[in-house]
This record gives structure tokens, sequence and C-alpha cells, in this order.
């Protein structure tokens, strides 16, 4: 039946959004998190990237988790000669994460939800106007 | 009695069996919109009164307003390295086109409006074709009413 794949392919965008999310929540509740000593490095941002897949059972093409990364840009410093994690000239490696950057992210996830949702909305709506048919 | 001989119910049900598979394909390419280098699929646009047309020719009824040599359903070329429209082409099940127009940096083509104003189409033209279906059986249960 096209309408259960159609919702079982938007529920797989609707799990692959939510782990965005929770990759986004991750950044942003670690922006200022700092290594315990000098020698540490602080927190890394990660990355979520999709894939498709295809579903050989339906002959869907779905949307998985591809692979959750690191990403490779250099920490930014800060004059904090206080921090535990100060190095000789007082200077602590911040992670590289940009609270700006990461709520732009979770606009989008928002967003990619949002249609998500309203494809599985309308793909139920017809389903019922087609069983309404047994009515007449 | 068989309803299916019926030219506009055999269309109604090819016409909403094309529209239940475009759902899908639309639910796919909403999915996948964040997902790099997909590229996003469509079905060729199925013509309901050219499929009224073959279905009534196929059944020996005429319709007003449709010459019996109106074309048949065509497949559309999306691109130049698509296979040509064979004029015997004359299968039922929906053909998938791939759009390549990039939108993004990332290669993927759907477009977020583009496809949720699909969705919204195709869901009001079921809505279209499933009021249309009960019309007809209304009017057979009139029909058969009056047989009292």
């Amino acid at each position: 039946m096209d309408f259960d794949d159609a919702m079982r392919i938007s529920a797989s965008a609707l799990n692959a959004q939510s782990v965005r999310l929770r990759t986004i929540a991750e950044n942003l509740a670690n922006a200022n998190t700092t290594a315990p000593n000098p020698s540490g490095d602080p927190y890394r941002r990660k990355v979520v990237t999709f894939r498709n897949v295809l579903d050989h059972s339906t002959g869907d093409d779905l949307v998985k988790i591809g692979h959750i990364t690191y990403d490779g840009t250099p920490f930014e410093s800060r004059y904090l000669p206080g921090n535990p994690a100060a190095d000789a000239q007082g200077y602590v490696k911040m992670p590289n994460v940009n609270p700006l950057v990461e709520l732009g992210d979770m606009r989008e996830a928002q967003q990619s939800y949002q249609a998500s949702v309203d494809v599985i909305t309308v793909a139920k709506n017809m389903l019922g106007q087609a069983l309404t048919l047994l009515k007449s | 009695m068989d309803l299916s001989s019926i030219p506009l119910i055999s269309a109604i049900s090819r016409k909403m069996h094309w529209l239940t598979a475009r759902q899908r394909v639309l639910a796919e390419n909403v999915a996948n919109l964040d997902t790099p280098q997909y590229q996003a699929q469509d079905l060729t646009p199925l013509d309901f009164g050219s499929q009224l047309s073959s279905v009534a020719r196929s059944t020996g009824i005429t319709i007003a307003g449709h010459s019996p040599s109106a074309p048949k359903l065509q497949p559309v070329m999306t691109a130049s390295d698509d296979l040509p429209a064979l004029a015997s082409r004359q299968d039922d099940a929906p053909h998938v086109n791939k759009l390549r127009e990039d939108h993004t940096i990332n290669g993927n083509t759907t477009s977020m409006e583009d496809e949720m104003m699909k969705v919204s189409s195709t869901a009001a033209d079921y809505q279209m074709m499933t009021e249309l279906y009960q019309r007809q059986v209304n009017l057979f249960t009139t029909a058969l009413d009056k047989g009292e």
C-alpha cells in the first residue's frame, strides 16, 4: 500500500531529524565545555550527515543517519589565566561551537520535521477519504 | 454488475492509483530534503481527460468533446538522455522521472516549497476523485430506488 510507504518514509525522516536535533542540543549544551587540564582538547562540535538508503523489502528510499562526525575547524583561544585548562601564557582552548550556526541548523531541522509531519497528515487524510467511499 | 466496466469509474480508479503512487514519491522527496546528492523525483503527469476517453474507446463508448483519435498517454522527456516516447507504450504503471536541476550546493535537487505544493494538490485531486466516485455511485442508487 503506497500510503503506508509514504508514512514509513516520512517517519524515517522524522527519526533522522530528531537525531540531528539531539546533536544540536549536545553542541549547544557544550558550547563552553573546556578541557580539565592544559594538555586536553575542549568539546569538539559534532556534525550529522544524512544518507539515502533503499529498503529492499519495500523499494522505499528511506533516510538514515550516515555518520556523526566531528567538525575539524580549529579551536578558538581565549585569555583566561585563572582557568585550570589555561596554558603557560594563560590561554584556554574553547569549543569550536558557534551558537548562531547551531540555531540556524535547528530551524532547518524544525522546518524539515514539520514538512514530513504535514506529508503524514495529508496521507492519512487521503486514506480517510478513500475509506469514506465505503459509506456511499 | 462490474463497476470497472463503466468508463468514469475505471478512469477514477486509475487516477486514484496514480495519485497514491505520487504521494509516495513526494514523501520520499520531502524525507530526503536534507540528504546530499539526492535527486528529486516525480511521476509523469496523468491526463484524466485522455485517460477517460481511452477507457471509453476500449468499451466502445464515445464521450462528447473527445475525439476518438485523441493522443494516448505519453511519457514526458525531462532530459536529453531519457528514452524517447514510444507510441505503443500503454502500461498503467506510473513512470518515475528524476528532476535534475540543482537548487543547493550539496547537490540535492528538492525544493521544500515545490514539494509541499505538489503534496497539497495531490491531496485535493484525490478528494475530487473520491467525491466524483461517490456522486457516480449515488446516481446508481437513485436509479435502483426508482425501480421499486
